[in-house]
């Protein structure tokens, strides 16, 4: 099989261990076509939300695709990190009942569906709810504070999928996963400002390049 | 453990001096003391046996080292556990710890003496700083060759190059008129061969502490007091989840049951040993309804103040390379323009890039463009972090849950509130770390309001009716159960408790060796 063409160039360093380099690869892969955990209508609003919440296109280079949607959807039915908020249900449950809480109250407010929406009333839903002025009190939906305590939940797994994924950390210059191969466990000899090594990759995207511009 | 050593095993009807619960800081130290002295000693650790080299920096997949048993957090500061939840394992959470190693402040020892709030411990540092010496030498502290706030401290081990995070900090404190140095970690810094365990590799500056050692530089368990007690004749068991502990008539233990593989075992044993942790030791004496006479197990569980100050510099920072938190200053131990009893500590950070992403996410409600931006910011950031004392309060505490885990065992609920003189701690940093940040023209300044570690729920004291455990780490209630791990904490004191935790442990040990 013929590698994706958006392969980022730090999955071939040798300063990537083979576990390392396998867990980054397979996030790469095509997502599935199906919602693992999610159901279609909960998975579409998630879709919808993203963009709107973090938009990839800042970061990453035109024409590479991170199906984020898919990735967090699959993550749900994972192992997780060990911990929820008590005022939560479990982490699959919740996501269902908050990506619905929000495509009801879209409804109610304005007449048509989450993905429907435009972009800016998306967002204007997703403020609304991180600042603790959105929520259902009735059953199979979250509360004003539940939905307040799963947009942290929300935010941090995004963050994670995001700054998890090769092709981002190859777009900001991010050379974390490179702490050394398997037979020579390089490490970093440099370790202060301004003193990027030949094998970390520098920044591409336009928003990280401003230490880069310095060298 | 070195490949050339066979590790004794032991029947299940063998009747061994001791069962430990948990590998970790509590417990390991313990199992190599007792084996050493001739005990019979069998370890028994939820988690599997990871091997260093097989350590991954990618930090989703490193979670493999936490405890993974689900956590309900509640109260009005819920703790985000993740990357500060227990760890799993042999080696327990030491395979995921930061090595930060501090010593703890003579004066956290009776803060109720010295301000009227708080517990005392039971004894001083003096009674403890045998042990943290015997502690620092076996496993390998690396610190400066002068350190500013204790001049007679040694350390065997030169320090690690200064990261980014590292440099800006001293220039931070230079501006504010603070001393600095190099703090304390718990890393080897040359290559040496440690007995029982083989070579262990000088620290290569990976940057990912807190993702598992892939060299062995790090001192954790799993490379020095590990391998000790095997060559001793204990026996490690991974992946045995204890949950059931058994009594004779008149009330004193007589042996563990765990599940391995999906099928329970029983272990025969004189003294049982809880070194479980925080959440985990109270749970099973909650579940099995023991050593509880004084109401106290899972009462006044503690965090540290964790607060984080995060700026973005002009230059090409990269967070992700060197020891991550490599400077200290002591100098806010008992700050004079306090309102606050006790004190903090203030270390330099690094970070990984999904733990620092994770931490802007949660604590920032900016999204679109901005979030982007934020994000991109990464390899322009540097950290400070805060570890200060917590007071002991009656509201958190650790309880059964009405919910089930797969074993059929209720879940923990952490309740975690902040009180008037954690809010104060953290104001009080939070303004000065970003005022030592703006000093060296930092932007972007980002208060991340955090509480980090487990401490209490079984205390240690003098009184039986307020302690789950004398200032042994006895069980008052049952003479053949001990408990060595931060769950027998009084107070929180500023360090980082893994240092404590193992010279608790030796001298817990000494006890047992002793009764």
């Amino acid at each position: 099989m013929s590698p994706p063409p958006d392969r980022p160039e730090i999955l071939d360093s040798d300063h990537l261990s083979a576990r390392t380099r396998a867990i980054l690869t397979s996030r790469l892969s095509a997502p599935e076509t199906q919602p693992r955990t999610l159901s279609l209508q909960a998975y579409a609003v998630l879709d919808a939300l993203l963009p709107v919440l973090l938009p990839l296109d800042e970061i990453l280079p035109p024409g590479t695709y991170i199906n984020m949607t898919a990735r967090i959807d699959a993550a749900l039915s994972g192992p997780r990190d060990g911990w929820r908020f008590a005022n939560l249900p479990p982490d699959a449950e919740a996501w269902e009942a908050a990506l619905l809480t929000l495509d009801d109250v879209a409804a109610e407010q304005h007449g048509i569906r989450f993905i429907h929406l435009a972009p800016e009333l998306r967002g204007t839903l997703l403020d609304a709810m991180m600042t603790g002025q959105l929520g259902l009190d009735r059953d199979g939906r979250l509360s004003i504070p539940q939905m307040a305590r799963w947009a942290g939940d929300l935010r941090g797994e995004v963050a994670d999928c995001v700054m998890s994924d090769p092709r981002v950390q190859q777009a900001l210059g991010i050379s974390s996963s490179l702490t050394g191969g398997d037979t020579v466990f390089q490490g970093f000899t440099e370790v202060g400002p301004n003193s990027r090594e030949d094998f970390e990759p520098k920044a591409t995207a336009p928003l990280a390049q401003m230490a880069d511009s310095r060298e | 453990m070195n490949s050339t050593t066979v590790m004794k095993t032991f029947g299940e009807t063998d009747i061994v001096d001791a069962v430990i619960i948990g590998s970790g800081a509590g417990g390991a130290p313990l199992a190599a003391e007792l084996a050493r002295n001739g005990k019979t000693v069998v370890v028994l650790e939820a988690g599997p046996a990871f091997t260093a080299m097989g350590h991954t920096p990618d930090e989703i997949a490193a979670r493999e080292l936490y405890w993974l048993h689900e956590r309900l957090s509640a109260g009005t500061n819920p703790q985000a556990f993740g990357g500060n939840n227990s760890g799993t394992g042999l080696g327990g959470s030491l395979l995921h710890y930061g090595a930060f190693m501090p010593r703890m402040d003579a004066r956290d020892f009776h803060l109720h003496t010295e301000t009227g709030k708080g517990v005392d411990w039971p004894f001083g540092l003096d009674e403890l700083l045998p042990y943290i010496e015997r502690v620092e030498s076996f496993i390998g502290v690396s610190g400066p060759a002068s350190y500013p706030w204790d001049p007679t401290r040694r350390y065997a081990y030169p320090p690690p190059p200064a990261n980014s995070a590292a440099l800006k900090m001293r220039e931070a404190c230079d501006a504010l008129g603070l001393r600095h140095a190099d703090g304390p970690a718990a890393l080897i810094t040359r290559k040496i061969e440690q007995p029982h365990f083989g070579t262990r590799h000088g620290c290569a500056n990976c940057g990912a502490c807190h993702q598992g050692c892939r060299n062995s530089a790090k001192s954790g368990a799993d490379n020095t007091w590990l391998p000790m007690a095997v060559a001793h004749g204990a026996e490690l068991r991974p992946g045995c989840f204890a949950h059931t502990i058994e009594r004779d008539t008149s009330g004193r233990v007589t042996g563990v049951v765990y599940r391995q593989n999906g099928v329970e075992h029983r272990q025969k044993c004189a003294t049982l040993v809880l070194a479980a942790g925080a959440v985990e030791t109270p749970r099973l004496l909650l579940t099995n309804g023991l050593a509880n006479s004084s109401g106290q197990v899972g009462q006044n569980y503690m965090t540290h103040v964790s607060t984080q100050v995060w700026g973005e510099f002009d230059e090409d920072i990269r967070p992700n390379r060197g020891y991550p938190s490599l400077t200290i200053t002591e100098d806010m131990m008992r700050p004079k323009d306090a309102d606050f009893v006790g004190g903090y500590l203030i270390q330099s950070l690094g970070m990984m890039p999904a733990t620092w992403g994770q931490n802007l996410a949660r604590s920032t409600t900016t999204r679109g463009p901005a979030f982007a931006r934020a994000l991109a910011g990464y390899n322009r950031s540097a950290g400070m972090g805060i570890n200060g004392e917590c007071l002991p309060r009656p509201e958190n505490r650790v309880t059964l849950s009405n919910e089930k885990d797969a074993f059929g065992i209720p879940k923990p609920l952490i309740e975690h509130s902040y009180g008037p003189n954690e809010w104060a701690m953290h104001n009080h940093a939070a303004n000065l770390l970003s005022r030592m940040w703006e000093a060296i023209g930092a932007k972007d300044i980002r208060v991340i309001d955090r509480a980090a570690h487990m401490i209490g729920t079984c205390r240690m004291g003098t009184d039986a009716g307020s302690n789950v455990v004398n200032p042994k780490g006895r069980s008052f209630d049952i003479d053949n159960l001990w408990i060595s791990d931060h769950s027998i904490f009084p107070s929180a004191a500023a360090a980082n408790p893994a240092l404590a935790i193992m010279a608790l442990s030796l001298r817990t040990a000494d006890a047992m060796l002793k009764a």
